[in-house]
């Protein structure tokens, strides 16, 4: 049952902001569209951190890479950078926590999050790691109350638990080797329920050219990006309709591969009866 | 059981002095020491980026760890399958990978191309061209105090390799967080020296110390510099004449020794 008084009553257009919490985007690059892109900062403020306009800089290269993946396929979105990174390179998990607790009360229709925290499966939970997920944790269940969509990027290795991409309230993304950028896959996990492409991925660089990237970090910007497609037709789709359709666009594209390789060796033997009637007849 | 309670301050008042002269010279050993563990640190990170490179496409590996409170990445080994160096690289992350794996991103690849921005402050530590990089965080704790990359002048580092590397970190990062203890276990050492050498305390801070020289598994040379330091703490501790002395003594028991050559003022005293 859908609670219509938990969907934000701001969501009812079809612009559509996604926020992309990273290390900042490089807005000169030529690929990107500087009039759909913003660019904020979480700064430190006291003992607490705040979020102010910043320069339209990359960092690292990393978030103008994820910029470029859900502008290549959500062109009409309007995203926000907000950068976690301090000029030194440095962010806490206090501003990461700021940051995604920033662009849930701002009701951003997506968030981006290919940062998170890696613990490894083997290890023991730290006080300090219990702490930010449980933060994290309660984050997230807002979001998913105010109807704030969160994509994290699950893990790189088997051998790591990342938060927040484990969590269910929100979407976690795998990836997977697909040279088409539509590409979903049903799979869901522990650490994630779905997986997109995110092996050798061609998107931009810093510096003005394109190179290819790996890692489940650039897996979720593909998924952020056909959240943002949903939310752009439906603007009050709840967030179990946007994870129903995701898995729906999922399990058509697998029907459609299925039939296709079923078309495929149906022709195939086919071709190899005419093939082996013909040098019979021969 | 019980321990005794601590002395009373006016017992202890009299050791201040043994206690503060005595705290010099193990910051001496304590440099010796340290400066020995780094050797080890080096040598461990060194062995697994060599082991990385022989068991992955990759040419050429390195760590960039945090120089604390600068800001700025220190590259202390750069290997290859044939064997690491030492480099004394430093580089500000902003503009690297290595700024958002410090920000808490996780590792990923990326292609490279020929003086590629995003490595270009590598380039000095580096005897190749990459063509492709994977780059992963190195975490102690909750914190990210540096990365590792792996790269490849020709052969294709992704999906495959990323997992690996992942794995990688965890053992490198192991390595840098035993040297960071032993470092801490030695302050928390030092801070403790007063309570041990007070009248009736229950440890012997010499066996202490003995023990603790041992368990970093030193040359044996720094016991006797242990018995010296002792030795030099009593002397001192007669009056500022005998304390001049003993500066004098020990410096020309260095000179000789450096003097010696290969012994250096670490040598046996």
């Amino acid at each position: 049952m859908t609670n219509e008084s938990l969907v934000p009553s701001s969501r009812t257009s079809k612009t559509v902001r996604v926020a992309l919490v990273d290390s900042g985007v490089d807005v000169s690059h030529p690929s990107l569209d500087r009039s759909k892109l913003r660019s904020l900062h979480v700064v430190r403020q006291g003992e607490g951190f705040a979020i102010r306009p910043d320069e339209p800089i990359d960092r690292s290269g990393h978030g103008t890479a994820c910029a470029g993946i859900i502008q290549r396929l959500a062109p009409f979105a309007e995203i926000t950078s907000v950068c976690v990174l301090s000029p030194e390179g440095r962010c806490s998990r206090d501003g990461l926590l700021a940051a995604v607790r920033h662009c849930v009360r701002e009701e951003f229709d997506v968030v981006n999050l290919s940062l998170g925290i890696d613990v490894p499966k083997g290890a023991p939970l730290r006080p300090t790691d219990y702490k930010s997920i449980v933060e994290l944790y309660e984050i997230a269940d807002f979001a998913y109350t105010a109807g704030v969509v969160l994509v994290a990027a699950g893990p790189n290795a088997t051998a790591f638990r990342t938060y927040p991409g484990r969590f269910k309230s929100l979407i976690g993304v795998g990836r997977a080797t697909s040279d088409d950028p539509e590409f979903l896959q049903t799979e869901i996990t522990v650490d994630y329920e779905i997986l997109a492409p995110g092996n050798d991925v061609v998107a931009p660089a810093l510096g003005g050219g394109e190179r290819r990237w790996t890692g489940t970090s650039f897996a979720a910007p593909h998924v952020t990006a056909h959240v943002a497609r949903l939310r752009a037709e439906r603007p009050r789709m709840t967030i179990q309709e946007i994870k129903a359709a995701l898995h729906a666009l999922a399990a058509r594209r697998f029907g459609r591969e299925l039939a296709r390789q079923t078309v495929d060796s149906t022709v195939e033997r086919t071709d190899a009866g005419a093939r082996s009637e013909h040098g019979g007849a021969g | 059981m019980t321990h005794p309670a601590p002395a009373a301050d006016t017992n202890r008042a009299a050791l201040l002095g043994f206690s503060s002269r005595l705290r010099d010279l193990l910051a001496t050993l304590e440099s010796a020491a340290l400066v020995g563990q780094s050797e080890v640190r080096v040598r461990g990170l060194g062995e697994h980026l060599r082991f990385a490179c022989m068991a992955l496409p990759c040419s050429e590996a390195l760590v960039a760890l945090e120089v604390e409170t600068l800001g700025r990445l220190r590259v202390p080994v750069v290997a290859n399958a044939e064997g690491y160096r030492r480099t004394a690289v430093e580089f500000f992350p902003s503009g690297t990978p290595f700024a958002y794996l410090l920000g808490g991103g996780s590792g990923h690849a990326a292609e490279l191309s020929r003086n590629d921005p995003m490595i270009e402050s590598l380039g000095p530590a580096l005897s190749i061209v990459p063509t492709a990089g994977i780059f992963v965080p190195l975490r102690i704790g909750e914190s990210a105090v540096g990365g590792a990359a792996l790269l490849s002048d020709g052969a294709v580092l992704g999906d495959k390799q990323l997992e690996m590397a992942e794995r990688l970190a965890e053992v490198l990062a192991l390595t840098v967080e035993s040297f960071r203890t032993e470092q801490m276990i030695f302050s928390l050492f030092a801070r403790a020296l007063p309570d041990l050498l007070c009248a009736d305390a229950v440890t012997s801070l010499r066996e202490s110390l003995a023990q603790y020289v041992h368990t970093l598994r030193l040359a044996p040379t720094y016991k006797d510099r242990l018995n010296l330091a002792l030795a030099v703490g009593k002397l001192c501790d007669r009056g500022p004449a005998e304390a001049a002395l003993c500066a004098e003594i020990l410096a020309r028991i260095d000179a000789y020794a450096a003097g010696l050559g290969g012994v250096g003022s670490d040598g046996v005293a």
